[in-house]
Formats: structure tokens, C-alpha cells, sequence
């Protein structure tokens, strides 16, 4: 059966998805997380309507992700790891070590960069933890050259025998194009493995042996990178020296070559593109170099070419003072930067540039600024509000998930990483504890962060004998990063469904003693349960109380999460205490001036009722057998 | 294929998160992607799906792919989900000659219901877009959605009411066969039915 070629508007994710499978990738692991989500559930999607094998996984955390497509790429078939940027932090034990041991089949793992930061705790640059760990890798324009590259990364890291990343920044993976493709062929491969203990189980004697053959295949895929031309060139150079060149990778390439091309400058200031940051293709840089009086490196998000110019005196970037060290290299920056080292070498500065009468008029009008706030109806808001109402004075440690959100119900005090609402509760309980102080504690976890890293920290804190009371935000679903499953419910990243792993087995599982099941909606019995749980922890033969506060998500269970929605309104009695709006935050109550009172805004509420629990003189009321309900919210 | 003012057309759509930003996007890119122009959407979320802004840059060529960031100051066109949203992009992307179709339903941001700040007046807001743009068109499109039953039908009203000003060439049963692809069977009537009350429903502002 033959078909013929397909064409889809495909997001910079779905684009690499269809790069890993036409590479022949038959396992893809990851854990989602902004912007990496898409890659495996558009693999899975595309694999299906080809019928190619495929098997995905969403792990429960980053380093059991590349663990499993590590193994996978030992038996010789190809794999593919994907994850944010601040993932591989928690992958990199396992990148360090499989890059010294090498695979079998071809191995990319995908890194998704976030410079601004958008979404993430830190702009860290994928490219520098490569080096570290000494892997190859890529650094994609625009979606379609992810998709070519990350083919290519697949051929190179099996060729080589060595795992290869690409790094996509997030303008690429949620930048979307236009992608056409010809049917792809299955090729299975069967797994095989052959023993082989000096690499698969090297002692350090070995491992010596193994880093210099790391060495020694970083020498050689440097060559193959000076000659891929498809990735890294300049176009052809003009007669002579040039003034000023740019050396770009990745996104400021493409925003530079179209500031560029807009002021008709191309001519002018010539560019060379390397796709291939790492092993960095010295001998391209320094014929570029040879014929640019200087050197402009514009990359995100960190000086990772920069540092491999040798002669320094010609090259403007980061160190030079040219680049900015933080913030995305969006287009007024880059507009910004350039022309300043226009000016500087004395070529004519670039023709657009903003109107200043706009930029004042914007800051006189002093546009609100949008924060992002718990949606209506979110079950997390309910919750915060009953663990500031149990213990006000607690220090509220917490974690990553749409629920960091509750710091602006005041009820999130600590952010640090995946897992560290748990061990940071250990820590502060410890530091505490030294004094002779039991401080209250309320840390709060989502239920797919506990699963990513709260578990070795709460046994951690049971071994040790902390003292502070866990919530677990309990909505059935990774809900931050798109709604993937959690393995409480057991649904897999395919749809099929594995072995659900309730929290409260793990929980118990960790020598937790006090376990209570609470749904958040019903605030004063979360209250009180919340104070049962504080009495404990206060015990002399007390320990942790672990409390999981479980109601789905509203967003990915809609009806489920909330089965009757009901119609609210706010009666004249109420007081104007504004509880209901400074305390709870719903989106959907506002304070409707005219008339002197809070309001319900109907676009907005998700009827879930919770309000009516919160408004301390029962203002607040269902509305029953009634048509026409005024909508007090004017537009 | 017809031919567009510029090229690449730079086109911004703006609003909350929760108002289906960036699905318009993606309807609105495969609309003209059927009429065979090429398109580069660069979408700006990262966490702001919860009452955050929310931006999808995209850039029409006759021919070309584009970076997926329109540079400042190079906006054609602004198709705002939300007033103050619509206003706020001129900053860094407006110029004289900028198109702007504006659903006119503000949605407050938390720290304007708590207090802590103010939402300008929305004659205001219209007048200012005015003078910062050649040509304003406005919907009441959230107030139309809700008359349908759901708030979410607005993103497609605001595309029924941008195809009605025929700056970039729409057409129903384009819309009709990216519905099929993307919703069930039983929710396509209602889309299209909000699409051509976008159609009726545009204005052009004066002041």
C-alpha cells in the first residue's frame, strides 16, 4: 500500500517527533514539562496514523526517563529522551555516565531551552551541561531544521557511538510550520544485548580506558561537524575584511538573518551559522574570523561559542560587555545589540528603530499587568485557604505545579526545585529543632511532583524524625504542563492503561504513620483535619503528618470535578470585607464598584461553590429555579 | 493567491489565557497555509495558560518562512481577544499604519479585582488604540459567545469578524474542513455559526 506525501501545520515539538520517527526511534520516554511536553504525545500521535512501532513512556522523573532510553539504545535500537531544561539537571547523573559507557543503537536526548525564563526556574543553557558532560550537540533555528537535525543527531550519536543532544529553545518548540513528509517505512529493529562488563558495568580502571575513547570520538565528530554544511557556513564571503561578522546559533540566527535581510544588510555583515555548538567546529570560527576585523557571537542563553574564539581582542559577545547575561535574546535586543556594534566599528546603524512616543505613552497609561492566578474553581485554591486558616503563622514550604500559584493566597513560602517542598520542610524542621523550637511546617507537593522526587525526601524525613505536616495536592493529573497522567490513576502516556500506584501506598510505603484522605471543596473538614495533623506532629511519639488533599483537576476532568455547577450570586447584605477577594482570589469574584459590593462574574465562575464555605455572613448564595440571573459584570 | 499588502504580513493575536489565543492562532495559520501562503506561528505562553497574557505572532509570505518573532515595531495587524491586551503590544510592536480588530469585554487581571491596580476606561482604551493605529474595528464578541452559551466561542467570532474586514483572504469552507481535523462532528455547526455572527457583528470604531 503506498501513499503519498502528507502535509501538516506542525508545532516546533510535533516537527521533532516526526525527525525522531523518520530517524527509525522506537522508544521515547520523557516527563513533560514546558516547553518539551508535546514531543512524546505527537510521536505517539504520528506513529499511530503510520503505523509505525513506537513505544512512549512518561517516566516518573527525568533521570528514570533517559535511564530507560538509555537501555533501550544498549540493545541496539534507537531512542529518544525528552525533557525541559531543568530536567537534565535531574537526568544528569545518568547523561555523565552514559556518555563515557556509549550505546549501541543511536540515543538523543532533547533538552528544551527557556530563556526569559517563561516557565521554568532557571535560563540555564542546555549547551553548557553538554559540555560538561561531553556530549554532542545541536541547536535547531526553526522547526524544520529540528526535525533534519535531530535525523542527523540519531545518525551521528550511533555512528559514534554516543548519546547526542538537541536543544531546542522554546521559540522553536512552540513555533509552528508547515511540514510535509513522505510515508515512513517501518524499520524495527529486535533488541539484543551483549554482555560486556568493562563498559556496561566499567569499574573506574575501565572508565579511564572509556573517557579517553570519549575523548578520542569528540575529536572526530568535531571534523564531521567543521564539514556539515547543511547546519554551519556563512554564505560566500565578500571580497576582503569585512568590518564586523556574526557569528549566531539557534533562534538569534534566525532573528538576526531577518533583521538583517529587512534592512537590506545582508551583503554587508555576513553571518556564520553553527547548528553544532559542541564539539564546536573550531576551524569554520577561525577562518570566519580571518576575515572580520570583529566578531559579534550572538547565542542563547550563556557564552558557550564565545569562550571557544581564541583571539579575543576580535570577538564581541557576553564577556565583552556586548550581550546581556540574562533575559531572552528577543528581536528589540538583538535590533539593540547590533546596533551598537554597528556604530562602533563606524558602519551606518540599523534604519527601524521604536518610536519613543509610543514607549512614553505606554508608561503613562500603566497598564495593568496580568499575573497568572489559580483558575476558578481550581481545587489547590480551596485548599491553601484551609491550610491558612488551620496554621496562619506556618512557614509554608512548597513546590513546582500550577499550586506554586498559591503565594499569592500567602500560603507558599519556598520554591527551590522538583521535590523540595518535602526536604526543605526537613531542613527548616532540623535548623528549627536544634533551637528546641517546633515551628509549624506545611509543606505542599502536587501529586505528579511527589511521585518525580518526593518520595526519597519524605523517607528521608521519616528516618530522620522531621517534624511538619505534607499536603498532597492530589488532581489526578500533571496539570501545569498540559494534563498528562500521573501513575496514581495509572493511565499511560499511549492511553492504555498500566498499574495505578495510589499515593497513600507510597506514602504509607515511607514509614508515614498519619495518613488522612481529604477533599479540599469541603474547607472546614479539611480544617480540622489539618489541625489533627498539626497535634500529631507535635506528639512526643508523633512524626509527619501526611494529608492528601484529593479533587480533580477542572480543567482536565470538567464535569467529573465539578458534576452540578452551581449559580452563584452575592447578596446586598454583603459587607465589603473583601475576604472573598483578597483571601480566596477567585478570578470569577469581583468588586463591582457602583454597586458597593463583591460580584460574581458568570464568564468566568466554574460554579464549583466553594465561595459559599468563605463569605464569613453567608452573602454569597446559590442561586436556585431561577431564569434570568442578572450578570452584574458590565462590558 | 491573493496578494498581500506586505511580506511578510506580521499579524499578533493577543489576549488571556483561557480565552483559546492560541487555537485561533492555529486556526487563523491554517486558513491561509489552504490558501497556499506560508506561515510561521511563534506563540508566547510558557505559564500564562492561567490569567497570564497571552501572544501568537504570525508571519504570512507569499514564499517564505520567517523567524518566529515579529521585530518591534513591525506589526500589521493586531487581532485583540482583549482590549487592554490589544493595547499593550502597540508598545513594542505598533507603528502608524497597524490594522487592529478588538473584542471590547476587558478581563480584569487579579490585581486590578483585589485593588492594587486600576483597569484604564475602556472608551480610553479604544481611543488611544485608535490614535496609535490606521484602523479599528470592534466586536462584542465575548458578549455574543455567552449569548451562545460558552464565553470560549469568542476566539471564533473574532476570526468570522476579521475575515469580514477582508484584510487577509478567509474563507468559510476553509474553516469548516480545519474544524472537521481539529473537533468532533457535533461541535463544528456551533463554530461556524459563531464564525458568521463575527462576520455581521464587526464595526468600525469612531470616536
Amino acid at each position: 500500500m503506498s501513499r503519498s506525501s502528507r502535509t501538516e501545520f506542525l508545532l516546533g515539538n510535533g516537527a521533532i517527533a516526526l525527525g525522531l520517527l523518520e530517524a527509525g526511534c522506537q522508544v521515547i520516554s520523557s516527563y513533560p514539562g514546558t516547553p518539551s511536553s508535546e514531543i512524546l504525545p505527537e510521536a505517539h500521535r504520528i506513529a499511530e496514523s503510520e503505523g509505525l512501532p513506537l513505544y512512549v513512556e512518561w517516566s516518573v522523573n527525568e533521570k528514570v526517563a533517559l535511564d530507560v532510553a538509555f537501555a533501550a539504545a544498549v540493545t541496539g535500537k534507537r531512542a529518544a529522551c525528552c525533557m525541559k531544561q531543568v530536567g537534565l539537571n535531574v537526568a544528569l547523573d545518568s547523561l555523565m555516565s552514559a556518555a563515557y559507557m556509549g550505546t549501541v543503537g543511536g540515543l538523543v536526548v532533547i533538552s528544551c531551552d527557556d530563556p526569559g525564563p517563561h516557565s521554568s526556574q532557571t535560563e540555564q543553557d542546555t549547551r553548557l551541561l553538554a559540555r560538561a558532560a561531553k556530549v554532542p550537540v545541536f541547536d535547531p533555528s526553526c522547526p524544520e531544521e529540528a526535525r533534519e537535525m535531530v535525523r542527523t543527531a540519531m545518525e551521528i550519536s550511533e555512528e559514534f557511538r554516543i548519546p547526542v543532544i538537541l536543544r531546542p529553545a522554546i521559540r522553536v518548540c512552540h513555533a509552528r510550520q508547515d511540514l510535509c513528509w513522505d510515508p515512513i517505512p517501518p524499520r524495527p529493529r529486535r533488541a539484543e544485548f551483549q554482555r560486556n562488563p568493562t563498559r556496561w558495568a566499567a569499574t573506574p580502571r575501565f572508565r579511564l580506558k572509556l573517557h579517553e575513547e570519549l575523548n578520542g570520538k569528540l575529536k572526530r565528530i568535531e571534523e564531521r561537524f567543521a564539514t556539515l554544511y547543511r547546519f554551519n557556513g556563512s554564505d560566500p564571503a565578500a571580497e576582503g575584511v569585512v568590518p564586523l561578522g556574526i557569528i549566531a546559533g539557534g533562534v538569534p540566527f534566525a532573528v538576526v538573518k531577518d533583521l538583517l535581510e529587512e534592512e537590506g544588510r545582508e551583503k554587508e555583515v555576513p553571518v556564520l551559522k553553527i547548528g553544532t555548538p559542541y564539539p564546536f567546529p573550531e576551524s569554520l570560527a577561525e577562518e570566519f574570523l580571518s576575515r572580520c576585523e570583529k566578531v559579534l557571537v550572538l547565542e542563547e542563553t550563556d557564552a558557550v561559542m564565545e569562550v571557544f574564539l581564541r583571539d579575543r581582542r576580535k570577538v564581541w559577545g557576553r564577556l565583552s560587555g556586548h550581550v546581556p547575561w540574562e533575559g531572552e535574546l528577543i528581536p528589540q535586543r538583538i535590533a539593540e545589540v547590533l546596533d551598537r556594534a554597528l556604530r562602533d566599528v563606524g558602519l551606518d546603524p540599523l534604519e527601524a528603530s521604536s518610536d519613543p512616543e509610543v514607549f512614553h505613552l505606554m508608561e503613562r497609561l500603566q497598564l495593568p499587568v496580568r499575573r497568572p492566578t489559580l483558575c476558578p474553581g481550581c481545587p489547590h485554591r480551596a485548599a491553601f485557604y484551609a491550610i491558612r486558616k488551620a496554621l496562619p503563622k506556618a512557614i509554608f514550604t512548597s513546590d513546582i505545579g500550577c499550586y506554586t500559584l498559591g503565594l499569592n493566597l500567602g500560603a507558599v513560602d519556598t520554591c527551590l526545585d522538583m521535590g523540595a517542598a518535602i526536604t526543605m520542610a526537613s531542613g527548616f524542621s532540623q535548623a528549627f529543632a536544634q533551637d528546641g523550637e517546633l515551628r509549624p511546617i506545611v509543606a505542599t507537593i502536587g501529586d505528579s511532583t511527589f511521585y518525580h522526587s518526593g518520595t526519597a525526601g519524605l523517607l528521608n524525613a521519616v528516618y530522620n524524625d522531621a517534624r511538619f505536616l505534607l499536603v498532597i495536592l492530589d488532581n489526578q493529573v500533571t496539570a501545569m504542563t498540559g494534563m498528562q497522567p500521573t501513575p496514581g490513576l495509572g493511565v499511560r502516556a499511549d492511553g492504555s492503561l498500566g498499574k495505578a500506584v495510589p499515593l497513600e501506598r507510597v506514602v504509607e510505603g515511607c514509614g508515614v504513620q498519619f495518613l488522612r484522605i481529604v477533599d479540599p471543596y469541603e474547607i472546614p473538614s479539611l480544617v480540622r483535619t489539618l489541625k489533627e495533623g498539626w497535634d500529631y506532629v507535635r506528639e512526643p511519639q508523633g512524626g509527619i503528618a501526611v494529608i492528601i488533599a484529593r479533587h480533580p483537576c477542572v480543567l482536565a476532568y470538567r464535569e467529573e470535578a465539578i458534576p452540578q455547577k452551581k449559580r452563584l450570586k452575592i447578596l446586598e447584605t454583603c459587607k465589603e470585607c473583601r475576604l472573598c477577594i483578597e483571601r480566596f482570589e477567585c478570578p470569577a469574584i469581583l468588586f463591582d464598584e457602583e454597586a458597593g459590593r463583591a460580584a460574581i462574574d458568570p464568564v468566568l465562575c466554574a460554579g464549583c461553590g466553594v465561595c459559599l464555605q468563605v463569605c464569613p455572613n453567608k452573602s454569597i448564595v446559590e442561586v436556585k429555579e431561577e431564569a434570568g440571573q442578572e450578570a452584574p459584570h458590565k462590558g | 493567491m491573493l496578494l498581500l499588502e506586505k511580506d511578510p504580513l506580521n499579524v499578533i493575536i493577543t489576549g488571556v489565557g483561557g480565552q483559546g489565543n492560541v487555537l485561533a492562532s492555529q486556526i487563523l495559520g491554517q486558513m491561509l497555509v489552504q490558501k497556499g501562503y506560508v506561515v510561521t506561528i511563534g506563540e508566547t505562553y510558557g505559564a500564562s495558560q492561567r490569567g497570564g497574557s497571552v501572544m501568537s505572532h504570525l508571519r504570512i509570505s507569499h514564499k517564505d518562512q520567517f523567524s518566529p518573532l515579529i521585530p518591534q515595531g513591525l506589526c500589521d495587524l493586531v487581532v485583540g481577544l482583549e482590549p487592554v491586551e490589544a493595547l499593550r503590544v502597540l508598545g513594542p510592536y505598533g507603528n502608524p499604519g497597524v490594522l487592529m480588530i478588538v473584542n471590547t469585554r476587558p478581563i480584569h487581571p487579579i490585581d486590578v479585582i483585589s485593588g492594587d491596580a486600576q483597569y484604564p476606561d475602556l472608551e480610553q482604551v479604544l481611543k488611544e488604540i485608535r490614535s496609535l493605529s490606521r484602523r479599528l474595528w470592534t466586536v462584542q464578541a465575548t458578549d455574543m459567545a455567552l449569548e451562545m452559551g460558552d464565553p470560549l466561542f469568542s476566539n471564533i467570532i473574532m476570526l468570522g469578524a476579521l475575515s469580514a474586514t477582508g484584510i487577509l483572504p478567509l474563507e468559510r469552507e476553509d474553516l469548516e474542513r480545519i474544524l472537521g481535523e481539529l473537533f468532533p462532528p457535533e461541535r463544528i455547526p456551533a463554530n461556524l455559526e459563531a464564525y458568521d455572527k463575527g462576520r455581521e457583528a464587526v464595526q468600525e470604531y469612531s470616536p
